[in-house]
């Protein structure tokens, strides 16, 4: 066995010992000169475009996913862009039977025979969906017929499997007119009406104290305007108490027209040769498929060389985006704001035809950078909007193996919140795949 | 003891502060070579052959004849460098590990020994910033193109004392060691419409077979004279998968020193190396897209003086200077050969010792030396000034 000398020679060692680790623990920075030294081989970063053919295997769209009573929308419309009329139908409340009020004692008790003398029906304007800042004069009539809020229609008032039954008017049969206003301040338009309107309204069955609310047909400006309302429409109702008779209480109901109304509206979108749409209500799906393989596709990289080809694999994808070109839609559908376009993956099974295919859980695998102004549907000259694809399309690329977690290759292109406006986005042709590639040069032919 | 060697320590640790990678020479062939010579070779300016006394360098198997105990050697080597490249500056720094080695004498006539050195350096690694314009965009980002690695080799050594004057030694081994090359693209600032940072690695490992014959003949007690002849196989590089790998054929290496008892406790040494590189292609693994690169014969000559006249009752505290001179092998056609010079010093501190030799043995060399090359090239050329410590240490059981 080894023995040292002393225990000097041993703290030496131990000294030397303790300088080698730490000096071999230097961590090296890069110099910023020598670039020169290696000519030629820079890294690269370029763009490129891939053809639909080049990455798709195919595109289909699809139309159905959201009823209007299930979307947030609630429009009218005269003749918007000369053909889209709409009518909003809402399920107006009861005035209640009841009321609260405070006694001469000072106790609150009960009336159970308020005496309404009048009111208003407020409905609330989204102004900044709206035509013209939403100043058009409305009208509100009572339905005439029963109707059923989740299935009514232009021409229906009950559309089940079970039952169809058109309106005697198309657009939702009028019956009395309840009132008609302009929006006079803040976003809201009340329309008064009077105490035997509100007895009739209490007369009328759960089932038809409907009313219809439109732009005005008898007034001026109300033509080629398209006005979408807020979430709610208040009865606001005034009554003499007959406990305390100097007493006038104020009652607000509340209908909620996501769940107790729709809009009805008419033309059915007509077909355009426009290959991709998205959004509207009911919404549009654009279905497509990446091809296998997509890690073997070779581009050039002439930035590199003029001869320099690179596969998608060998390649650093550092940015992958879907290009659109938009285009208008039909008439009447221009969406009425901005427009969020995502992708997510389909789960596709070979028992469920693609279109009713679900939808992958969590969160999309792409979007759109900014949202798509409404105005980008206008114009002559069209814009483009671009779906950043970049984490996902990594994933395709890389993946090669066939496992239980293997990405969908198909994928749908929606807006989001879907059925969030009855316009919808309309694309020129099916979306060139732009890449920004990083490219080490030395591992590129 | 530990009082003394503290503020060493604190030194040490002190410089080893994270600093610029090493030198921008290696970026051309197989790198800057290393020399497995230890500090009292370094800061005599020898190539670490043929010096009277023990040496802890692993060039000449016969130069095992002055281990008389089993023990072990280990040196480090420290390097500062100015660059300068067609006007450009930087500094660069690193560590280099020149000889690790076990020494195993057996009976009286026979030393073995395993050790592993250092062959050439190919660490470095560059910045640059640029910008691509894509579309609409313009994207600013820094570059850092870096290598990390090179060769080293693994040495079984005998030493047969064939007279009390004159020694042989044979050994052979296997040249290793692996090279990543690192890549990296990453944004020059963060913002949401940044590019992600790009990362490209590959590797290679080495592999090739070499061996080594010396001699070491004592004419007289004052006398040392030493030679030793290295053949070298091909050296394969394989790349990992999917990568290409190459071949590259080694020079035949001749070293020679000698030293001799000059005055009184005055040692003198001198000494010479030389690498006959042949024609081919000996460009840099992951360097393709550039020139081609050449080498040329190399060859390293040193002399230096060592005084013993320092010392206290018990210990020796030997004082030494030298100076080198020599060309290194590789440079692009057109470029000129990169040569070296070094002047140097050290210190040797016999820490303990008894009638039959060293117990431990510590020493510290000093060396400040330039190297200029590559004049005519598209590059310009590049200068290096220098500073280089090696410390070694080796200790013996009784």
């Amino acid at each position: 066995m080894m023995r040292f000398a002393r225990t000097g020679s041993w703290c030496t060692a131990l000294a030397f010992s303790l300088i080698t680790i730490l000096t071999a623990c230097t961590d090296e920075q890069p110099t910023n000169i020598g670039g020169d030294l290696l000519p030629g081989g820079d890294i690269a970063t370029f763009e490129v475009f891939l053809e639909p053919g080049q990455y798709m295997t195919f595109d289909t769209a699809f139309s159905g996913y959201m009823s209007a009573w299930e979307s947030d929308a609630r429009l009218a419309a005269r003749e918007f862009e000369g053909v889209y009329n709409a009518n909003t139908l809402v399920k107006l409340p009861a005035p209640p039977a009841s009321i609260s009020v405070r006694n001469a004692q000072g106790s609150v008790v009960n009336d159970s025979a308020p005496r309404y003398f009048a009111g208003n029906i407020i409905v609330r304007v989204d102004t900044l969906r709206s035509t013209n800042k939403g100043i058009a004069p409305i009208a509100v009539y009572t339905t005439a017929e029963a109707w059923d809020e989740v299935t009514a229609n232009w021409t229906h008032r009950v559309d089940t499997t079970g039952a169809r039954l058109p309106w005697s008017q198309p657009g939702g049969s009028t019956g009395v007119l309840l009132g008609r206003a302009a929006r006079t301040k803040a976003d809201s338009i009340f329309i008064p009406i009077d105490s035997a309107t509100i007895a009739s309204l209490r007369a009328l069955d759960a089932n038809v104290r409907g009313a219809i609310i439109k732009l005005d047909p008898d007034a001026a400006g109300t033509l080629g305007e398209r006005m979408r309302f807020g979430p709610t429409v208040t009865l606001r109702l005034q009554a003499h108490s007959t406990i305390d008779t100097d007493t006038v209480v104020t009652v607000n109901i509340d209908a909620q027209l996501r769940t107790q109304g729709t809009f009805v509206y008419e033309p059915q979108p007509a077909t355009t040769a426009a290959p991709i749409r998205v959004g509207g209500i009911p919404a549009w799906r654009t279905i497509m498929e990446f091809r296998h393989n997509l890690s073997a596709i070779e581009v050039p990289c002439l930035t590199v060389s003029s001869t320099c080809r690179v596969r998608l694999a060998d390649a650093g994808i550092s940015r992958a985006e879907f290009v659109l070109e938009t285009t208008p839609p039909p008439a009447g559908f221009v969406p009425e704001d901005s427009l969020v376009l995502v992708t997510r993956m389909v789960m596709r099974s070979p028992n469920v035809p693609l279109a009713r295919s679900p939808l992958a859980p969590g969160n999309p695998v792409g979007g759109t950078l900014t949202p798509i102004s409404p105005a980008a549907f206008r114009a002559q000259t069209p814009a483009t909007a671009r779906i950043d694809m970049t984490n996902y399309f990594r994933v395709l690329v890389a993946d090669s193996v066939e496992t239980s977690t293997r990405p969908s290759r198909t994928v749908a292109i929606l807006t989001n919140p879907e059925s969030t406006t009855a316009g919808f986005a309309t694309f020129q042709r099916l979306p060139r795949l732009r890449l920004i590639l990083t490219v080490d040069p030395e591992k590129v032919r | 003891m530990l009082r003394r060697t503290f503020p060493l320590v604190l030194t040490l640790v002190a410089i080893a502060t994270p600093v610029s990678a090493q030198s921008l020479f290696g970026t051309r062939g197989l790198g800057v070579r290393l020399e497995p010579a230890d500090a009292r070779s370094r800061a005599l300016g020898n190539v670490g052959i043929g010096l009277i006394g023990f040496n802890g360098s692993m060039v000449n198997p016969a130069d095992l004849s002055d281990v008389v105990r089993r023990g072990v050697t280990a040196s480090i080597q420290p390097f500062y460098g100015a660059e300068n490249l067609d006007g450009a500056t930087d500094n660069v720094a690193g560590t280099r590990f020149p000889v690790v080695q076990i020494l195993y004498p057996i009976g009286t006539r026979s030393v073995f020994s395993l050790g592993y050195s250092g062959a050439f350096d190919q660490s470095w690694a560059i910045e640059t910033e640029g910008q691509e314009v894509i579309g609409d965009n313009t994207f600013h980002f820094r570059d850092v193109l870096s290598s990390r690695g090179g060769i080293s080799q693994v040495r079984f050594s005998g030493m047969y004392r064939a007279s009390p004057e004159f020694s042989v030694g044979a050994g052979g081994g296997l040249y290793t060691g692996t090279l990543d090359r690192h890549r990296l693209r990453e944004p020059a600032s963060t913002s949401p419409d940044s590019l992600p940072t790009f990362v490209s690695d590959r590797s290679w490992s080495y592999s090739g077979p070499f061996a080594v014959v010396g001699a070491q003949w004592d004419p007289s007690q004052r006398v040392r004279i030493a030679s030793s002849v290295t053949w070298n196989g091909n050296l394969d590089a394989d790349g990992d998968e999917g990568i290409a790998g190459r071949s590259y054929d080694l020079p035949l290496r001749a070293s020679f020193g000698a030293s001799a008892v000059v005055g009184r406790r005055l040692l003198a040494a001198v000494s010479g190396e030389w690498e006959g590189w042949k024609d081919g292609d000996y460009t840099a693994l992951g360097s393709e897209l550039g020139a081609a690169t050449t080498a040329s014969s190399s060859w390293v000559v040193g002399a230096g003086l060592e005084w013993e006249e320092l010392r206290t009752a018990t210990r020796v505290f030997p004082l030494r200077a030298g100076f080198r001179y020599g060309k290194l092998p590789f440079h692009n056609p057109g470029e000129s050969q990169p040569t070296e010079w070094a002047v140097s010093g050290g210190i040797g501190f016999r820490l303990a010792g008894d009638d039959f030799g060293p117990l431990a043995v510590a020493d510290l060399g000093i060396e400040r030396g330039r190297r200029q090359g590559w004049e005519g090239g598209v590059s310009g050329a590049l200068e290096e000034n220098f500073w280089r410590m090696t410390a070694s240490i080796s200790l013996f059981g009784r």
